[in-house]
């Protein structure tokens, strides 16, 4: 029976509440991978708690140099967020994620939650350099995106903890794109995806990160390829790629190692021609 | 054809009649007839694909409160079995479960929630047996046969065997300076179709009457196949099928699938039943395009004439016979793959093998194209092969090899100008088109390669049987209005469009007084299944056939009236003038026919005149055939696999366009159910199981993905068909998949892939084992 039971806090404090005295409730935060689960017997009878309506989790805002969005904001709100144009990759993940539809239930915060190995914005968030806060009844602490992910649908948040805040730091001059490899334009999962940032210091790459999705258990940065690409102008960097592969990835399917780098190799010559664009103060 | 044709309807852009009430939501599908005092029917399955049913207990089902009925293979009240062709589907399974949708039981509740609560206290066991995927392996002598006593075939594993063996085939490859030898695998897909199936039945106490409204390509097929199963004869089942979401083939089949679960229920509890398929449910347990393995053998001259093919296929037959064909006939899907392994083509010395092989799979069915686009694609895949082993033109060779009135078809049939043979102009539009520059708006990576293809088709109007005519009972009213009898489904094609067309068109009346009611087994004269791309010919010239009968006893009636001849009177735009100067309107010569014993309505008929007769040797298949041409223009990644489509060009020699702007949504939609069928779509299994059942899993083409579409209509009349009109619901995508591999063989420096789909993971694959030297496939 696809059955399960819904809870609706009105606060943050009394949602925290119920984690921590029912450690078994699901924090349902638009439900886009959750309700599958349920939908093909996955979840039999699990307790939801949905935290879609909470204020405290609404907000987007700039603050200390970052955008902060909190843990119930959708990605058609942020997509609608003026601010966003300061990461091009953003924009170019939002246009093909999903549907419509999907976006205005799904949110950043819940596709980390679920910890996907092919989401696309986990991956976006990574090479972006995002924090998030996780909040219990006991505390709040922070975890950057990079230590948050353990396993296929595994992370660090506790039982206990929503993810209440997210942040990206603003970087003036900073380039980034996305980029996916799908069986269809939009709405397939990926089979390959690399999001990747960097600046550009006279023509050269400085601060690169080089995230690749859908081909380890978790989406991963390579330390490898971005110590080759550093210093370099984007055209060497493609150029010293070719032929590499990153030392961090491990495909089961033997194709995804053929595909890698090209996809690395495409979301760093786009991020070339999309800077950042937004009222640097 | 003469462009100059004074007809006021044929041949003219009519929106669809059914294009308003559908944009607007009022049309009318089966689960828009829902009520709220229907109990609420479900079919039990195993969830496996191969097993011995050891025993099913219903007792905790029966006993849940809103339960009205749990009916197993023990409770079925007539034939246990049923089918279009032969009744080999049991209706409940009782001993052997042979694929996924075999049912153990259905259950009528009062609400939806009851009755899959019901579904989870059945208790059944099982012994869980090997599952044969694989139609090649399952012909192993080690692989036991899947059916122990089907009702046709007995123990045999190959459900249906046609050949076509004419000519000397092995002096052919004897003397052949070419040789040219491959395999080829295409996939079972879904249908897709957007409405998924459904039924509501219902038993009509007064009347004492079985009811069942679904939607359906075939009322009397449906009607045929399942009256034994409620023991009732065929007059006292009523099968209604209201606008249809699409059906692509699929349902003929599927509809019976459900009307047993609500009609059987139905007559037990008699209550109204309805019952549904979820979209996950039509994935998982309705029937196929079936898989397809070609080896094939292509023996050629080195100035480029085929003189003999070797072909040796075999089907995925899926666990039941469906459309696959019965040996001695009718031979249906596996004959098409034989009577279109040669393409549009005359080669004389032929030895070609199909055969349907029996595994546990989904049933093979009919689905758009009916075993075309399988030999399509190894067929087509290597005329192109041949053209760059000579470096030839593929237009050139192909015309040097194509069926003309002095080069009859593979199988023996002479097809002449009056047939309508438009291949040539097809295939000049598409090159011309294609060698149109083009750039793409966007900007190419440097990984990014270019790459053109094109293949060529043949498709026949209708079915090879003898039984192949059409019915129809066309009837004016006192006012001059007219109403259509036929059984013709409108599923998105525009039937009811072209029918009415026709009809106004041959009684000179106006086409908005003319009704085209949905199929009714009560009211409407069969005219045949929605199938085979044969209903606007068929149909169409059934129509005719009574409306020249009606014209015929109106003029009589005139004639009579007025006191002359009836070769004396003439008929134009709805006015009938006599001898004398008089001029009599339709209404009122309907009037003077009602006084004088002359029918208003005339049963029309139409079967070819043709001699249909298709054995080992060959013979005519059909009265007609489609011919066409698909080109493809693509951008190849090599670094990756992915193909972004830039171009699709289709030509179809189509006859005659009766409604272009239909034909042009026929040829659109086709294309991109080619493209799909050659770049992502294929059910995929673990152990038998679905396991992409679901329109996230199962990828179909979006528009994000859609090339630039061209559409031209080729118009080389058939002088049989109503107006020169042949098929074309079917033939749009029997070329798409060989057109998009020769474009990327094209892209790629000559990597030939020879399985569909194309996935950037198989593409990729591809080209990575060719440039280590490695073979392709």
């Amino acid at each position: 029976m696809k059955k399960f039971s819904l809870m609706r806090p009105q606060t943050l404090e009394e949602a925290l509440t119920i984690l921590r005295d029912a450690p078994d409730v699901l924090p349902l935060n638009g439900g886009t991978d959750l309700m599958v689960d349920v939908n093909e017997g996955k979840l039999i009878s699990p307790r939801f708690m949905y935290i879609g309506g909470l204020p405290e989790l609404k907000k987007i805002e700039v603050r200390d140099g970052t955008l902060c969005f909190g843990g119930a904001v959708t990605y058609t709100e942020l997509g609608a967020c003026p601010d966003i144009s300061a990461f091009p990759c953003i924009g170019q993940a939002l246009s093909n994620l999903a549907s419509p539809p999907i976006r205005n239930m799904g949110t950043p915060a819940g596709n980390m939650g679920t910890a996907s190995p092919a989401g696309d914005f986990n991956l976006i968030l990574l090479a972006l350099g995002a924090e998030a806060d996780l909040v219990s009844a006991a505390g709040m602490r922070t975890v950057p995106l990079s230590e948050f992910y353990l396993g296929v649908g595994k992370t660090v948040r506790e039982k206990s903890e929503l993810i209440a805040e997210i942040r990206i730091p603003l970087v003036k001059g900073q380039h980034s794109a996305f980029v996916k490899l799908g069986r269809r334009r939009g709405q397939d999962i990926s089979r390959v995806s690399s999001a990747v940032s960097y600046l550009l210091d006279e023509g050269r790459i400085r601060d690169p990160r080089i995230a690749i999705g859908a081909v380890n258990a978790v989406p991963f940065r390579s330390g490898t390829f971005e110590e080759i690409v550093s210093g370099k102008t984007p055209d060497e960097a493609e150029a010293a790629l070719e032929g590499a592969f990153p030392a961090e990835a491990n495909p089961r399917r033997a194709y995804k190692r053929y595909v890698v780098t090209p996809m690395v190799r495409r979301a760093i010559r786009e991020a070339q021609a999309q800077e950042g664009d937004w009222q640097w103060s | 054809m003469e462009k100059s044709r004074k007809e006021k309807y044929i041949g003219r852009r009519m929106p669809r009649r059914d294009a308003l009430v559908k944009a607007q939501g009022r049309a009318k599908y089966t689960a828009d007839y829902r009520t709220a005092d229907m109990l609420w029917g479900k079919a039990v399955f195993s969830g496996m694909a191969h097993a011995r049913i050891l025993r099913v207990d219903a007792a905790k089902a029966e006993a849940l409160p809103g339960v009205v009925c749990v009916m197993t293979a023990k409770d079925l009240p007539a034939a246990k079995k049923y089918g279009i062709f032969c009744a080999d589907k049991p209706v409940i399974a009782e001993n052997m479960i042979l694929y996924e949708g075999d049912p153990i039981a259905f259950i009528a509740a009062e609400t939806k929630e009851i009755a899959e609560e019901a579904a989870a206290l059945i208790e059944a066991e099982y012994e869980a047996l090997p599952v044969v995927e694989d139609p090649r392996e399952a012909l192993r002598d080690d692989v036991p046969p899947i059916h122990e006593n089907h009702p046709v075939t007995g123990n045999a594993k190959v459900m249906a065997e046609v050949t076509l063996d004419r000519g000397d085939v092995d002096a052919a490859f004897a003397e052949a300076d070419i040789i040219l030898e491959d395999d080829f695998e295409t996939p079972q897909i879904e249908h897709v179709y957007l409405e998924p199936d459904c039924c509501i039945a219902r038993w009509v106490d007064d009347t004492d009457v079985l009811e069942i409204v679904a939607p359906q390509q075939a009322v009397y097929s449906t009607l045929r196949a399942l009256a034994p199963v409620f023991g009732l004869p065929e007059s006292r089942v009523r099968f209604i099928s209201p606008y249809v979401g699409g059906g692509f083939g699929g349902k003929e089949d599927s509809c019976c699938d459900l009307a047993v679960i609500a009609g059987l229920l139905a007559m037990k509890t008699r209550r109204k039943v309805y019952s549904e398929f979820t979209a996950e449910e039509v994935f998982r347990y309705t029937g196929k395009r079936h898989g397809s393995y070609v080896h094939h053998r292509m023996a050629a001259t080195k100035d480029g004439r085929v003189i003999g093919l070797d072909i040796d296929i075999i089907l995925d037959k899926g666990a039941y016979q469906s459309m696959s064909g019965l040996t001695g006939g009718p031979h249906a899907v596996a004959q098409r793959t034989v009577l279109y392994a040669a393409g549009p083509y005359s080669v004389e010395n032929v030895r070609i093998r199909s055969r349907a092989v029996f595994t546990n799979h989904p049933y093979g069915a009919a689905m758009r194209g009916f075993g075309a686009p399988q030999i399509h694609f190894a067929g087509e895949s290597q005329m192109n092969e041949l053209a760059h082993r000579l470096n030839m033109d593929p237009v050139a060779i192909r015309k040097l090899n194509m069926i003309t009135p002095e080069r009859p078809t593979s199988f023996g049939q002479v097809l002449t100008e009056e047939n309508g043979l438009g291949l040539e102009e097809c295939m000049d539009k598409v090159k011309a088109e294609l060698d149109k520059p083009f750039m793409p708006k966007h900007p190419v990576r440097p990984s990014q390669r270019r790459g053109m293809g094109l293949a060529a088709y043949i498709y026949g109007t209708g079915m090879p049987y003898k039984s192949e005519g059409a019915m129809c009972v066309v009837h004016v009213n006192r006012d001059a209005s007219v109403e259509v009898g036929i059984s013709t489904t409108e599923m998105g094609q525009g039937a009811q469009t072209v029918m009415a067309q026709i009809a106004a068109e041959a009684l000179g009346v106006p086409v908005e007084t003319v009704n085209v009611p949905l199929p009714d087994t009560f009211l409407s004269p069969d005219s045949g299944p929605t199938v085979a791309s044969r209903s606007t010919t068929f149909v169409g010239n059934a129509i005719l056939d009574a409306c020249r009968k009606l014209l015929a006893g109106f003029t009589e009636a005139v004639a009579h009236g007025v006191g002359c001849s009836p070769e004396e009177v003439t008929y134009a735009k709805g006015v009938f003038a006599a001898p004398d100067g008089q001029e009599i309107p339709l209404r009122r010569a309907i009037y003077m026919a009602a006084t004088q014993a002359i029918p208003q309505s005339a049963v029309g008929i139409w079967y070819p005149p043709v001699d249909i007769g298709f054995g080992p040797k060959g013979g005519n298949s059909m009265h007609t055939y489609s011919f066409g041409c698909q080109g493809i223009d693509l951008l190849l990644d090599v670094e990756t696999g992915e193909i972004e489509l830039l171009r699709s060009v289709l030509a179809c020699d189509i006859g005659h366009a009766l409604n272009p702007q239909l034909v042009e949504g026929q040829m659109e939609g086709g294309a991109v159910m080619g493209l799909g069928y050659a770049l992502t779509e294929g059910v995929e299994y673990k152990k038998g199981v679905v396991s992409n059942d679901s329109m996230k899993d199962y990828v179909i083409l979006g528009f994000k993905d859609l090339p630039q579409m061209t559409s031209i209509i080729v118009e080389a009349a058939n002088c049989m068909g109503p107006f020169g009109a042949k098929g074309v619901g079917e033939p749009p995508l029997v070329a798409t998949a060989p057109a998009v591999r020769e474009a990327i063989r094209n892209a790629s420096d000559g990597v030939k892939l020879n399985r569909i789909p194309f996935t950037p993971e198989r593409v990729i694959t591809g080209i990575y084992k060719a440039k280590e030297g490695g073979q392709t496939s």
